[in-house]
């Protein structure tokens, strides 16, 4: 029988090469949470670009942590990354206009684009100690085990 | 990410890119493709087929290679995308911005 509610977190510098080993807990947890490999993939690339935001506009190149949590309840599945870079907040990024011709298309705004076209909620609030919580929700819909 | 770069027959550029292209390897996917299109190579046809995954950075890196491509009379082709990278070109809306093809004979012809 599976508990009400399970979760697991991850701590990592937030740098470019430890992307891949985030990408990897969050397939594992997500996976052993009982997610369906197609939103396991999908998610994963949902905080992939989230972490990626942490590492290049977050901190900018300077050392830092990155926390991800994921924690299933019920049918929701929460993913939580902490940071304590300076204030960001990627939910206020537009997102680009996808049906604008190659020559006008904008470079930036992809990222957020993605994890608005996976995620069902992405929040953002500071943290008690001054840092960034992106706080993102995907509901489980047809009751995946 | 490993890529391998080979000239063809009709003088286009195969580029064959393996493994995962994210915010970490993107750049040396930026700089292979810059290098070419500044020697003035514009004729690049990219073989996605053992391309596990593609993040934003990786797909930005191709939408200015497909910028500079076109302004020298050629373009950026997707050979054979798998199918976790063609899910990713469709979440972001990219499939009219990368020419896209399966057929080998028919990616690397027709310019």
């Amino acid at each position: 029988m599976r508990p009400e509610a399970s979760s697991a977190s991850f701590r990592v510098l937030a740098k470019s090469e430890n992307l891949a080993a985030i990408r990897r807990f969050v397939a594992e947890t997500t996976a052993a949470l009982g997610i369906d490999p197609a939103t396991v993939a999908d998610i994963v690339l949902a905080v992939d670009e989230a972490a990626s935001n942490v590492v290049v506009h977050g901190y900018q190149g300077q050392p830092g942590i990155i926390e991800i949590e994921v924690k299933r309840e019920r049918d929701t599945l929460l993913i939580c990354l902490r940071d304590e870079a300076s204030l960001f907040d990627p939910t206020r990024v537009p997102a680009p206009d996808t049906t604008m011709p190659l020559e006008q298309r904008a470079s930036g705004g992809l990222g957020i684009h993605l994890i608005r076209q996976i995620m069902d909620e992405a929040t953002h609030r500071t943290t008690s100690q001054g840092g960034n919580e992106l706080i993102l929700v995907k509901r489980l819909e047809g009751g995946e085990q | 990410m490993k890529i391998s770069t080979s000239v063809t027959e009709n003088g286009a550029v195969l580029l064959e890119v393996e493994g995962e292209v994210d915010a970490h390897t993107a750049y040396l996917l930026g700089k292979t493709l810059t290098d070419l299109l500044a020697q003035g190579q514009g004729r690049l046809v990219l073989d996605a087929s053992r391309m596990e995954y593609i993040s934003s950075t990786g797909l930005r890196v191709l939408l200015d290679a497909q910028r500079e491509a076109r302004q020298l009379g050629g373009e950026v082709r997707l050979l054979g995308p798998s199918a976790p990278v063609r899910r990713v070109i469709e979440l972001a809306g990219f499939e009219k911005l990368l020419h896209i093809s399966d057929n080998r004979q028919e990616a690397m012809e027709n310019w």
